[in-house]
């Protein structure tokens, strides 16, 4: 178990720093100047001398490879540079996004595993028959429409008919029901249909047959199928969590969610390099330490996988 | 069974609905008057530092002042409340306001200003796109109420560019960071009437009275500026009775669709300003084709405004005959107008030894008539706007292709020049015309990449400058009748419309009205009823 | 004592519309072994569940099933399930796939007794370990702790058994048995079906279509061929003087493949 775990962590090495490279050659790839970008962004005139100034304060006459070495040691500390719209660390900006996004991913997760449980379930008890085609159709058409299309018609329906919850921002609980809703319901196909295929193709195996045959109860039963097909779920679960952290982003602009989603919209936008990099080098960090973290859950909770990582 | 549940589900949520509609109502009849205006904007107001341009505008002119104010009849006092200019029109001398604090209790006097005016002027790099930065000679404190500014050469706009949004506007000196605000400010201690209470990066920022204040105090004691990236949230927020205004031009505003619904829904009140700017279309005098001075006018005559301004701009628009409307100083001259004539459009061309083939369009010596419209994708009325114009030209047998670009290799387009037609927004009062034609002789600009092939383009350059020094008030007029017209006659500029600042808001907010810059809201005038 | 009766029983898939099994009638003796003999597809796994009510919705029947004092064909679905494991027990083919593989096997063993014999937690672990001694497990108490994918398709078959002891149903069903098995582990596995009937007298029902375990276990023998049955008789009768063709030649075809058996026997020195 620990030779795998090694193997596995030391194997992250070499994906992160080619990810980071690639994000640092892609950026630099712009053909736009970035000292210019930096003073149009603050609606500064970009003359000669002032982008001169710029790009001494910038560092950004030294060469390629010195800049990317630079970047990834003090990325390593913590500094990510300053971003070109407010001057601010970057670090401190994602500090403050990171929060609001990874309580919005969490409720979401919650909602999803809730909605996609309940709806699997039901699904496939009444497998084909009216209740699990409407189910299915209805989620397939939530499956087809666009986020934010979901998102407004929410907030036009609990918020502006009916009045019961704020339309945007982040003050106090009510605020995140709207966005984790949205967000939940657009992934919620997927795994909606994961648990429903995994609970019919359990119900038919034959340890569930025997299992019936040995007298056991009703809920018993179901419990056994539910329990083998959240197994084979968790990897789709698990990875779904650092996508949701970066899909959060159209839900963040439309309900005025100050999470990362946000900030990276409005970085891109604004073409704040610093921020953009540092996104990227998060996000990829994130994805390959999640996988990891499922990774090692997976062998942990199913008894034949950890046979084989022995 | 299963219907059972049915049926009470459906009961449950109509129920529910009713209550929801319950609700709403009541909340509107308690009638109390509500002491909180709350703003959406897609923007955070940043840093708002009034010597630098980090930050929102609306924001910095609720917090600082400056020694004058640009109002509909000029310039009037603010912190200084009279001046006196020196014959030569090189010295200022201002009596400040008595007994006027900063926010943070440090007194206003002339050594204040003094420090202001030094921290802008030597943060020169960063300021000089404004012309008085690049005049100011010297600054003196004679007592503590009196203040002398030197220039280095009389430039009649002085006083209009000191009472701009920025960068010259109060802030303490006890706000300096190391006897500079170059490097930013510790505290937004300012004069005007109200003051930021409270700043949650990216989410709201929250402005309330300026209890020191020297003048009238704002009627509603809280300002919260909300920061709302979507459009459609917006609207939905104004619905659901969370936000009060929505204020501004084309980037902060709904778009011409929604801004008319909401005019005939009756329940909000609209309002339009005067127009405030000038949208029109630069023609390069440098490209190929565009350097002809006939295609230049067919094009002029070629495109149908009334479609753009009543279709796309939904009446909101006044047509523009010319660059700067009547309003803007020094603008009211007579220029002929090119109206909407395919005949006469066709005629040039034909004139220009254009001829129209079998697919519609024209050649001369195998090459085809086609133009390139350089447009920011991110504004999708620019797209619209463009489509309009590639019909019209096409009528005429000219090919319009419209080249989107994201916004930074769009702004080096217009740096490199490398464009046929791209859109020009003027700055809109009080900024024009000086502001505006000064910068046409600054290479990074559009303005001075279309006019770069005009034949007088050096003399056009000279006379900018000119007519920025010209004491003589007549002698003045002239110049800029002579600029205008040299403009208008080369047809370097498509005027389109004149644009506007729009402003909804609820039917218990009143008082919404608007200053001369259109970058302005004044809060302050505004009170609930 | 007659234990099981099926009468005219008939099978249909709704989904294909086809008739499976046809007219079926036999009846089981108590404390007697019934043998049902048949190609794959013949219907005999598709009688025996329909016995016990776990065949998929599609599925319907018409007849009778009488069982101790009724058909029970009849009964509603409480009913049905009270009686399974509880009266009638039925050990599967493929023991490799019968248990949960995400709980241990002492876990699922103790469950079962929990709730259908509703004893207490610690006398169904102390069941589940005297059973596992019976069944000649050398180490019950790790067989107990251990999970399904690390045991032998010969140890999981005698799991099954042994938790079929314990119930101590009134009729064990045992499908296929010995059919997944290899050669030693089916000779295990009929020795205690051997030791099962000699020792508790239960009524056992064996379905194979391995003749050589058929006529070592069972004293009465029914043969389906396409859902109908076409031979009903002793072991004895239908073995050495079959009447229906079909039996005939299932009988003439064994002999070959008995002799690969009984070498096996003699092999393995036993």
């Amino acid at each position: 178990m620990k030779q795998y775990l090694t193997k596995r962590i030391l194997g992250t090495f070499p994906l992160l720093i080619l990810v980071t490279f690639m994000a640092f050659v892609l950026i630099n790839l712009r053909t736009s100047d970035p000292a210019e970008i930096a003073l149009r962004v603050n609606q500064i005139t970009p003359t000669e001398e002032v982008v001169q100034q710029m790009r001494e304060e910038l560092g950004l006459d030294d060469p390629f490879l010195i800049r990317y070495k630079n970047w990834i040691l003090n990325s390593l500390q913590g500094d990510f540079g300053n971003s070109y719209v407010n001057k601010k660390p970057v670090l401190e900006e994602l500090q403050q996004a990171i929060p609001p996004t990874l309580q919005l991913a969490g409720v979401t997760l919650l909602l999803i595993v809730i909605f996609s449980i309940s709806i699997g379930i039901i699904c496939s008890i009444f497998e084909n028959r009216w209740q699990d085609r409407f189910l299915r159709g209805f989620i397939f058409v939530l499956a087809a429409m666009p986020s934010f299309w979901i998102g407004l018609l929410l907030m036009w329906y609990f918020s502006v008919y009916l009045g019961w919850l704020p339309t945007s921002g982040m003050n106090g609980p009510a605020s995140i029901i709207l966005p984790a809703l949205t967000l939940s319901l657009t992934f919620l196909s997927t795994y909606v249909r994961l648990i429903r295929n995994n609970m019919i193709q359990n119900a038919s195996e034959n340890f569930i047959l025997y299992a019936k045959l040995r007298g056991l109860r009703q809920s018993t039963v179901v419990w056994k199928i539910f329990a083998n097909s959240i197994q084979s779920s968790l990897t789709a679960f698990g990875m779904s969590i650092p996508r949701l952290i970066a899909g959060t982003v159209i839900v963040e602009n439309i309900f005025a969610w100050p999470g990362i989603g946000r900030l990276c919209v409005k970085a891109i936008f604004n073409s704040d390099y610093p921020v953009i990099q540092a996104y990227i080098l998060m996000m990829a960090v994130l994805f390959i330490v999640c996988n990891l973290l499922v990774d090692i859950c997976i062998v942990m909770i199913d008894p034949r996988l950890r046979r084989e990582a022995k | 069974m299963k219907t059972k549940w049915l049926a009470g589900l459906i009961a449950l949520l109509i129920l529910v609905a009713g209550c929801g509609q319950q609700a709403k109502q009541t909340t509107q009849a308690s009638g109390e008057k509500k002491n909180e205006l709350v703003f959406a904007s897609t923007k955070d107001i940043r840093d708002i530092n009034p010597h630098l341009t980090g930050g929102e505008l609306a924001a910095q002119n609720m917090v600082f002042e400056s020694l004058v104010v640009n109002t509909p009849e000029g310039v009037q006092p603010k912190l200084a409340e009279s001046w006196d200019i020196s014959e030569d029109g090189l010295t200022y001398t201002f009596k400040l306001r008595e007994n006027v604090v900063f926010n943070d209790g440090e007194p206003f006097n002339a050594e204040a200003v003094k420090q202001n005016i030094d921290a802008v002027v030597a943060n020169y790099e960063k300021n000089a796109w404004l012309n008085l930065v690049q005049v100011i000679g010297s600054t003196a404190v004679v007592d503590e109420h009196t203040f002398v500014l030197t220039l280095k050469n009389p430039y009649y706009p002085t006083l209009e560019e000191l009472g701009l949004t920025r960068p010259f506007r109060m802030i303490s000196p006890n706000s300096f960071i190391d006897g500079t605000t170059a490097n930013g400010v510790n505290g937004y201690a300012g004069t005007g009437p109200y003051q930021l209470a409270e700043h949650k990066d990216n989410q709201y920022a929250l402005f309330t009275i300026n209890e020191h204040y020297w003048g009238d105090k704002p009627k509603i004691g809280q300002v919260r500026w909300k920061v709302m990236p979507d459009h459609q949230t917006i609207l939905l927020a104004l619905q659901n009775g969370e936000i009060d205004l929505i204020f501004g031009a084309d980037g902060d505003m709904l778009d011409a669709n929604a801004f008319t619904s909401l005019q005939e829904q009756g329940k909000y009140i609209t309002k339009i300003s005067p127009p405030s700017g000038s949208r029109s279309i630069l023609l390069n005098s440098k490209r190929e084709f565009t350097q002809d001075k006939l295609i230049r006018e067919a094009l002029q005559y070629a495109i149908n405004k009334q479609t753009i301004a009543t279709g796309i701009l939904n009446g909101t628009e006044q047509i523009a005959d010319v660059l700067m409307s009547k309003s803007t100083p020094y603008a009211d001259i007579e220029l002929t107008a090119r109206p909407y004539d395919v005949a006469k459009a066709e005629a040039l061309l034909d004139q220009a030894g254009w001829v129209k083939s079998e697919d519609g369009y024209r050649y001369q010596e195998g090459k085809k008539l086609s133009l390139m419209l350089s447009y920011n994708s991110d504004n999708a009325q620019e797209k619209t706007i463009g489509e309009s114009m590639q019909n019209d030209l096409k009528a005429i047998g000219v090919e319009l292709e419209l080249l989107g670009e994201e916004k930074q290799a769009y702004f080096d387009r217009q740096k490199s020049g490398e464009f046929d037609l791209q859109y020009s927004l003027s700055w809109g009062l009080p900024y024009d015309p000086q502001t505006y034609v000064s910068t046409w002789r600054v290479p990074s600009h559009g303005d001075y990449q279309a006019q770069a092939g005009l034949e007088k383009k050096e003399w056009l350059d000279q006379t900018i400058g000119e007519v920025l020094v010209e004491q003589d008030e007549a002698a003045r007029a002239d110049k800029y009748e002579q600029i205008f017209s040299y403009v208008h006659e080369e047809a370097v500029y498509l005027p389109l419309t004149y644009s506007v600042v729009k402003a909804i808001h609820s039917e218990a907010l009143h008082g919404v009205t608007f200053n001369v810059s259109q970058y302005e809201i004044p809060f302050e005038l505004m009170y609930f009823e | 004592m007659l234990l099981l009766s099926v009468n005219k029983l008939n099978i249909r898939d709704q989904k294909t519309g086809k008739t499976i099994v046809r007219d079926a009638s036999f009846a089981v003796q108590a404390n007697t072994c019934l043998g049902i003999v048949g190609e794959s597809g013949s219907g005999k796994s598709m009688t025996v569940r329909e016995i016990l009510g776990v065949n998929p919705r599609w599925i319907q029947s018409d007849g009778e099933i009488w069982f101790e004092d009724r058909d029970i064909l009849q009964d509603d679905e409480k009913q049905r399930r009270a009686l399974r494991g509880r009266k009638i027990s039925m050990i599967l083919q493929d023991a490799m796939t019968a248990f949960n593989p995400i709980e241990k096997m002492g876990y699922q063993m103790r469950q079962t007794f929990v709730q259908v014999l509703k004893v207490t937690k610690k006398e169904a672990e102390r069941l589940s370990l005297d059973s596992l001694r019976t069944m000649n497990f050398s180490d019950p108490v790790a067989v107990y702790k251990s999970y399904p994918h690390e045991l032998s398709g010969g140890m999981l078959q005698r799991c099954m058994i042994a938790i079929a002891l314990v119930l101590k149903p009134s009729l064990i069903i045992a499908d296929e048995p010995t059919t997944a098995l290899d050669s030693i582990n089916q000779l295990e596995v009929v020795k205690q079906f051997q030791y099962l009937k000699e020792l508790t007298g239960t009524t056992l029902i064996l379905i194979s279509h391995d003749l050589g375990v058929v006529q070592r276990l069972a004293d009465h023998v029914i043969v389906m061929k396409d859902g109908e049955i076409v031979e009903d008789g002793t072991v004895a009768n239908v073995f050495n003087e079959p009447q229906h063709p079909y039996t005939q030649y299932l009988v003439n075809t064994r002999l070959q493949l008995s002799d690969s058996y009984v070498k096996t026997l003699q092999a393995g020195g036993v």
